[in-house]
């Protein structure tokens, strides 16, 4: 089985990887509870929400499936960076799959379960979160 | 494999905390001090339904004290629990400063920071008025939302079965 740390730290990789895409690429990619005490904004933190491990009765195998999901913090007045770095993120992860050589992790076709708009988390946050699932097994 | 289904998203539930959250804040018009501090946490769902949390000066127990004055009552004035003045005794000081309006001509003034105040070893404190905020939030928010949740839930139960019977076809 894989384990909830090699996940999610495929996941943090991926997203890092995103370079490309000029927003991202400087952002502070991290685990939701990450319990540092220096943030910058924006940022990005991944939630592993479940990773069930099954039997499929069909195929005689196991079957690894995982939810994720990815936030989005801004501190800027208007929700526009929020929305725009996820619909980036959405527009690079919906449908694809990818494989993480060093955590030795392959994700299958990933489906938007949810998308939720940006709402507003505190006085001086805006928060947006995207949530994934997929399949996932070793490369 | 038996799929997981939600009839509520997390989007639902977010909305409805979201709608609640800035009920709460438009409430709270008076007090910028407790405005900021309203926080809106992640919804939660699983196959019985879902939950959000909202809380208001998590971390901050002399601000928790003041929302919960300010919505209950406090003093003579408290809604809840027995009604009578309480005593406030300085904690950091030898002595309480405050200002007041005509003090009484045998209370010793002092000057602090360029301002004139009264200089007394303990007061008997009358307490605040309650000013809802949140249970008038709720009252004015719960039944559009609630109907909006319900669309949402009969939309996801459809969306569920659609899926549900195509498998089995």
């Amino acid at each position: 089985m894989l384990g909830d740390e090699v996940i999610q730290a495929a996941i943090v990789e991926k997203l890092k990887s995103l370079a490309p895409f000029g927003l991202v690429q400087s952002m502070e990619v991290r685990e939701l509870s990450w319990q540092g005490d220096t943030f910058t904004y924006p940022n990005i933190r991944v939630d592993l929400e479940s990773n069930e491990w099954v039997f499929d009765e069909q195929e005689r195998c196991n079957l690894q499936y995982v939810t994720f999901s990815i936030y989005i913090f801004s501190e800027q007045r208007s929700s526009k960076e929020c929305s725009q770095i996820k619909t980036l993120i959405i527009n690079a992860l919906v449908g694809m799959g990818f494989t993480s050589v060093t955590q030795q992790v392959k994700f299958s076709r990933l489906r938007m379960v949810d998308n939720v708009p940006a709402i507003r988390e505190d006085a001086n946050t805006w928060r947006s979160q995207v949530q994934f699932g997929s399949r996932i097994s070793n490369p | 494999m038996a799929r997981n289904i939600q009839i509520v998203k997390i989007s639902d539930i977010t909305r409805f905390g979201d709608s609640l959250a800035k009920s709460i804040r438009a409430n709270l018009k008076w007090s910028k001090k407790l405005r900021n501090k309203v926080k809106l946490h992640k919804g939660k769902v699983n196959n019985n339904g879902g939950e959000i949390s909202i809380t208001i000066a998590d971390g901050d127990p002399n601000l928790q004290g003041m929302a919960r004055a300010f919505e209950f009552g406090s003093g003579i004035h408290a809604t809840r629990g027995t009604r009578k003045k309480y005593l406030i005794k300085p904690k950091n000081a030898r002595a309480l400063w405050f200002y007041m309006e005509n003090p009484h001509p045998k209370i010793p003034l002092y000057i602090k920071g360029g301002k004139i105040g009264v200089v007394l070893p303990k007061v008997l404190h009358p307490g605040v008025e309650a000013r809802p905020f949140i249970s008038k939030a709720i009252q004015s928010t719960i039944s559009k939302a609630t109907e909006d949740l319900a669309i949402s839930v009969r939309k996801n139960l459809i969306e569920e079965l659609r899926i549900v019977l195509k498998d089995i076809k």
